[in-house]
């Protein structure tokens, strides 16, 4: 029985997944957004822009503590403190996204990549998504100020993967590494006409 | 048999025939042997049961059997043209999917082969031709041996091109359905009458999307890429390695 039971859902997944691939099938990616227009080639834009302590140091929140007369302020200085590490967080997300489409798209154009790379890449794109949410989720609940650890290591673990990904356009010649950063151009003006 | 019933091996004799024309067209049957091979003996298959059904009426479970048992190994082959059409040989991505279909394979086949194991050991009926069982995780395990290459397809957005969409969309539908089917069978038998129906139909339904899809030579874009003389590249390189075996053979002999 079980066998039959299991029969039935790996059918009914194969099924779905039949309808998802018949759906998308001209290679294209409908999800790429207007912002990552800007992004030079592999979109680690958030990574690089902010020095992280900007973000989430907390100096002026202590301060503020300290002055209990100024207790709305504060609350309005911790909301919108959030905020912004959630928006940043939700960057640093998209970022994840395009070095993982920009490394799928590496090897899609031929360039050499083993079996070992690439799923060392999956693994590490699919753990910086997790801890992306997780670290996401906590901020929510417990506020932008406690976690000044897990926001520096969310930021690490995308810069590694930046590096990681990107590696094998170093072995590429040059004539052909302009070849590859104009048909990502195209790629990304395609995902804005047609997302 | 009740006369209505006819229309199943009649329909699907008729787009047999017209794919085969088809695939005829454009260099197809050279670039997708194996599905030719594939058509050609189902064609032929079900062509010769119409005489035997007619003059030879007691031979005709055993016959249909045989020839179901052949058309089933002979899928594999389907999957491989498949495979073989999405990943070039040759390229980066070609051995990613080989190796993802290994480990696929050392993966999951043996736990196909351990449930069907058990399964097979808790049906109480004999059966005389060919084990439901077996047509089953057959079938299940040809639908994960399509889905894979597939996905890694998906994986990297290689476009597939109108030849191997409906390749693996009519043949990725039909081995789910039948391995369904067969399961349910052995579960709701009070139905047997209309599930017997589902596997012809879905047959019928994928040969109709094949026609669809091989109607023109419209192959992956990547495919397309390669130019003439990346195929006598490969032809001599083949031709090559053909007087080879060849020379091997007579020292041997």
């Amino acid at each position: 029985m079980v066998g039959i039971i299991i029969t039935f859902l790996v059918a009914v997944l194969g099924l779905c997944l039949l309808v998802v691939f018949s759906l998308r099938h001209d290679g294209t990616d409908k999800h790429l957004n207007d912002n990552q227009a800007y992004v030079s080639i592999v979109g680690v834009s958030a990574v690089l822009l902010p020095p992280l302590d900007a973000i989430v140091g907390n100096d002026d929140y202590r301060k503020l503590r300290t002055r209990p007369e100024l207790k709305s302020v504060r609350q309005m200085f911790w909301r919108d403190r959030r905020r912004i590490v959630l928006l940043w967080l939700g960057e640093l997300q998209k970022d994840v996204h395009t070095l993982w489409k920009f490394r799928r798209f590496l090897a899609r154009n031929g360039l050499l990549v083993t079996f070992r790379e690439e799923a060392g890449v999956v693994f590490a794109a699919l753990l910086a998504l997790l801890f992306l949410k997780v670290v996401r989720v906590a901020v929510f609940i417990f506020g932008p100020f406690v976690l000044h650890g897990a926001l520096g290591n969310a930021r690490l673990l995308v810069e590694r993967l930046s590096t990681w990904g990107i590696a094998p356009l170093a072995r590429v010649p040059a004539a052909r590494k302009a070849e590859i950063e104009q048909e990502w151009q195209q790629l990304l003006a395609m995902g804005i006409r047609t997302g | 048999m009740h006369p209505l019933l006819y229309i199943f091996p009649c329909s699907a004799l008729f787009l047999e025939g017209l794919l085969l024309w088809r695939l005829s067209k454009h260099g197809l049957a050279s670039r997708y042997p194996h599905l030719t091979v594939f058509v050609l003996f189902r064609f032929l298959g079900d062509l010769i049961l119409f005489p035997i059904n007619r003059y030879k009426p007691d031979w005709f479970a055993v016959a249909y059997w045989r020839l179901e048992a052949i058309a089933l190994s002979l899928q594999f082959l389907v999957i491989w043209d498949f495979f073989c059409g999405v990943f070039p040989r040759r390229s980066a991505l070609h051995d990613i999917a080989w190796k993802m279909l290994l480990i696929v394979e050392l993966g999951i086949l043996p736990a196909v082969l351990l449930l069907g194991w058990n399964q097979a050991s808790s049906v109480h009926y004999l059966y005389l031709h060919l084990s439901p069982v077996v047509e089953q995780y057959l079938c299940l395990a040809q639908a994960i041996l399509l889905l894979t290459p597939a996905t890694v397809a998906w994986y990297y957005h290689v476009p597939l091109g109108r030849n191997l969409r409906g390749l693996c969309l009519g043949f990725g539908i039909y081995v789910l359905v039948r391995s369904v089917n067969v399961a349910s069978l052995q579960v709701f038998r009070g139905f047997v009458s209309y599930w017997r129906l589902l596997t012809p139909t879905t047959f019928i339904g994928m040969i109709a999307v094949w026609l669809w899809a091989f109607w023109q030579y419209a192959p992956s874009p990547e495919q397309a890429g390669l130019g003439d003389d990346q195929y006598s590249q490969w032809k001599t390189e083949w031709q090559h390695l053909w007087s080879r075996t060849m020379a091997l053979l007579r020292r041997g002999i």
